[in-house]
């Protein structure tokens, strides 16, 4: 972790973490405890996976291996920053893990895609932009909902987990740093590349 | 962009987010004051940022709960009995070792037997082979002369006849020969 070694203030502050207290008895045995925090976590990590993969169908699948691999933590459990910071590098190894074995599938299969390596065949184009060429159109809600689907789409996916680590679990520059393995000022800089590609994405719907 | 236009971006984000210390946000406040420009920036980033409101909030099953904690079960209920497996596999894998060790020292000891009496066997066997065939070569001699032995009739009379000396001649062309 790139994170200096932890002042004892730190370490004081992660043990108020009630997750941390959570985390410590289960540890400790307490299953109860466990259970809360499955409850407390499920669908923030439902969210995250949903956006982060491009395959809806394994988010929960995911999700629930963090879940395990929390639990089959639980006797070396030593807390070292906030609990959700903690589940959220887990969640990202594993995110990782699961791309990049998602994109060798894909190498094996795109000969049988129906567009081919070269990309969408020029009508396939035209019927996906085909809406948004409209000039003055107005979009209602599920159509924007979609383009920002897209936009958020168009990051890579560093780019993709820092803005959704930021955007939805309100984490700071710090933790989201410790949940990616970056440097504090590696997450600010991917953080404005994100937010400078998703303006231009989005300005034409402002 | 520039350099200094992407550190200003930068800046503008890591304000907006909060992460400036005080003297940090009070420059970028003071930009923002000035410069219409950097205030549209600001505003459409602004803008954008709240449209991620928008993306769709995904619903998990309604076991999902149930299942991730059955699975915890499952998991620990397994991680029991294999340690419930792994202490007895201990001891009888020391058995085992023990076991296997005995068999092969007598396996060993059945070889090192088998090789000693093989070879008392065989040497055995070849004295029983070679014993009568040495006392042949020994008494080939005699027997080649068996039949003028008979003739002379007794051993009494050969050794006078030896003492004689009256044979010498032949015999030690005899010898010759037999050389």
């Amino acid at each position: 972790m790139p994170a200096a070694v932890a002042t004892e203030s730190e370490r004081n502050a992660w043990l108020r973490d009630p997750d941390v207290q959570r985390m410590l008895r289960v540890r400790d045995g307490d299953d109860a405890a466990f259970g809360e925090l499955v409850e407390a976590y499920q669908d923030r990590l439902i969210g995250i996976f949903s956006h982060v993969m491009r395959e809806p169908d394994a988010a929960e699948d995911l999700a629930q291996e963090v879940f395990l691999r929390v639990y089959r933590a639980r006797a070396r459990y030593q807390p070292t920053a906030k609990f959700a910071t903690w589940l959220f590098r887990i969640a990202n190894n594993l995110a990782s893990n699961r791309r990049r074995s998602v994109a060798r599938r894909k190498e094996v299969h795109l000969k049988t895609t129906e567009s081919g390596p070269l990309g969408p065949r020029p009508e396939e184009a035209l019927a996906t932009e085909k809406s948004a060429l409209m000039p003055g159109r107005q979009f209602d809600r599920q159509e924007m909902r979609e383009v920002v689907r897209d936009a958020l789409e168009s990051l890579n996916d560093r780019q993709k987990m820092a803005v959704l680590l930021n955007k939805f679990e309100h984490m700071s520059y710090v933790d989201i740093a410790a949940a990616m393995d970056l440097t504090v000022p590696a997450v600010k800089s991917l953080l404005t590349r994100a937010r400078e590609n998703l303006r231009v994405q989005l300005e034409p719907y402002l | 962009m520039s350099t200094s236009d992407s550190q200003q971006t930068e800046d503008l984000v890591a304000y907006l987010d909060g992460e400036l210390n005080d003297d940090e946000a009070s420059r970028v406040e003071e930009t923002l004051t000035d410069q219409a420009s950097i205030r549209q920036d600001v505003e459409k980033l602004t803008r954008v940022w709240e449209l991620l409101d928008m993306l769709p909030e995904p619903k998990r099953s309604a076991n999902f709960t149930e299942r991730t904690l059955s699975a915890i079960q499952t998991q620990r209920a397994q991680a029991e009995a294999d340690e419930a497996d792994t202490r007895p596999l201990a001891t009888d894998q020391g058995h085992h070792w023990k076991t296997r060790a005995r068999k092969i020292a007598l396996r060993f000891a059945a070889f090192l037997g088998l090789i000693i009496v093989g070879s008392a066997g065989f040497n055995g066997a070849f004295r029983r082979d070679t014993g009568p065939m040495d006392q042949l070569l020994n008494d080939l001699p005699v027997i080649e002369r068996l039949d003028q032995y008979r003739e002379a009739g007794s051993l009494e009379f050969l050794e006078a006849l030896n003492d004689s000396r009256l044979l010498n001649g032949n015999a030690d062309a005899d010898n010759s020969d037999g050389n």
